[in-house]
């Protein structure tokens, strides 16, 4: 079934904590096969690959019904290396899934749940100084968010939403604009 | 016998009152004493503690002390918590209640900082291993170190976190200045913003911060417990080197 996916696609699935609480949509991107067929330790942990939806830039859907460990993707010494520098839970594992086609969803109502996914996690595109003001006018998280949706509803493919969802490329636009404003304001 | 010069008394001497008597007798009983605890010290001789900065002279260590808490040699005042503790209770105990409130400061700064350093490394200490990036796009694998942060604790969701010391925009590099001990969680993008500059918040415009507010909002609690805490030992430790060396270049000593 996974050699019937096109790539690039995106990925939904409810990220929980580790004690199962607050359970967010959050979205991520395979850009190929290999990529799916890689999780970390973290994610096998918590089994947020068990649910995930998968979908591609037709609006077809997958979702993975089980991933298990085929064995680890470093050797050994890299792995010890990882654990004791307090990196275990990025151990990279080779993966295996079971997934199941799904019903095609028109590319509009995927694009508005990558929207929704991005105003759930504000802090995954949170570039700290800029927004303060490090070297220009301080923006808002707000204005940024804004931006990066209005990139993925311009998108017509999964790829050219991955393309807008860089926030560095918004922030010449967005600081030009709060200039003007802190302009007027003055 | 040479005589008096007195011609009435035929020569002979007077009986007088003599009133510093008894003083006198005072006197050399305490001297007698002092030399004997002074040849006791050249026969069996320590090393004597010397005065501290903010109390009295040191006693000999073979002295008898009549406190129950004697201020900590230059070692062990750098110790934290222990060296200020022991010192503020030496200083209180002696009546030097200005150098026990300076020394209960320093040591309530050292547990300040001893607490910051046992919070930081329950919370999983530096980012060692890879990606070092402020922040990593949702493909790509490996967390950055904001996220990294948030899921360790340093960083509370919808909290700013600031690079109190390097720049984000500086070319030191990215595994030293996103590291959690250069990083400040401030408490809202306001605060943040007015480090950086005028800020504008719900349409007033805020100006910036200045230098004392820059540095009491944008430095960690870590940061300035230590601050305090170095400066403290560290200029009680000089002082107590200071004393230790004039005490041994000192005559007689």
């Amino acid at each position: 079934m996974e050699s019937q996916i096109t790539f690039p696609v995106l990925a939904f699935w409810a990220s929980r904590e580790p004690d199962g609480s607050s359970a967010v949509e959050r979205f991520r991107a395979f850009i190929q096969l290999s990529d799916l067929r890689e999780a970390s330790q973290r994610e096998l942990k918590l089994d947020e690959r068990v649910g995930m939806v998968l979908a591609d830039s037709s609006g077809q859907c997958w979702t993975i019904l089980k991933a298990w460990s085929i064995g680890y993707c470093a050797p050994r010494w890299r792995r010890i290396l990882q654990t004791l520098l307090n990196d275990g839970d990025n151990i990279r594992h080779h993966v295996r899934h079971e997934i199941e086609a799904g019903e095609r969803t028109p590319f509009p109502e995927v694009q508005e749940r990558v929207c929704r996914a991005i105003d759930g996690d504000p802090e995954a595109w949170m570039d700290d100084e800029v927004l303060a003001g490090e070297s220009g006018p301080p923006l808002l998280i707000e204005d940024v968010l804004n931006a990066l949706k209005a990139a993925v509803r311009r998108a017509a493919t999964v790829q050219e939403i991955l393309d807008g969802l860089d926030p560095e490329q918004h922030y010449p636009a967005l600081q030009a604009a709060a200039a003007a404003e802190y302009d007027r304001e003055a | 016998m040479a005589g008096t010069g007195s011609f009435a008394r035929g020569n002979q001497p007077r009986s007088v009152p003599d009133d510093l008597r008894d003083p006198y007798d005072d006197m050399v009983r305490r001297q007698r004493a002092l030399n004997a605890r002074q040849s006791v010290e050249i026969d069996h001789p320590q090393t004597p503690i010397p005065p501290t900065l903010a109390g009295e002279s040191g006693r000999g260590a073979n002295r008898v002390s009549h406190h129950d808490v004697d201020h900590p040699g230059a070692l062990e005042s750098m110790i934290p918590v222990w060296g200020s503790g022991k010192e503020a209770l030496a200083d209180f105990e002696v009546g030097n209640y200005g150098g026990a409130a300076f020394n209960a400061g320093m040591a309530v700064s050292d547990a300040f900082l001893a607490k910051a350093v046992a919070s930081g490394l329950a919370k999983g200490g530096l980012k060692l291993a890879g990606p070092h990036v402020w922040r990593t796009k949702p493909w790509e694998a490996g967390q950055g170190a904001r996220q990294w942060m948030g899921r360790q604790g340093f960083v509370k969701p919808g909290q700013p976190a600031h690079h109190w010391i390097f720049e984000q925009k500086s070319s030191v590099p990215e595994f030293i200045k996103n590291q959690p001990p250069f990083i400040k969680a401030m408490k809202d993008a306001l605060q943040h913003g007015r480090i950086h500059g005028a800020y504008t918040s719900k349409g007033t415009r805020l100006p910036p911060f200045n230098l004392a507010q820059r540095l009491w909002f944008g430095t960690p609690q870590w940061a300035k417990a230590a601050y305090v805490s170095s400066a403290g030992h560290g200029g009680t430790a000089a002082g107590r080197a200071v004393a230790e060396k004039d005490s041994l270049s000192l005559p007689g000593r």
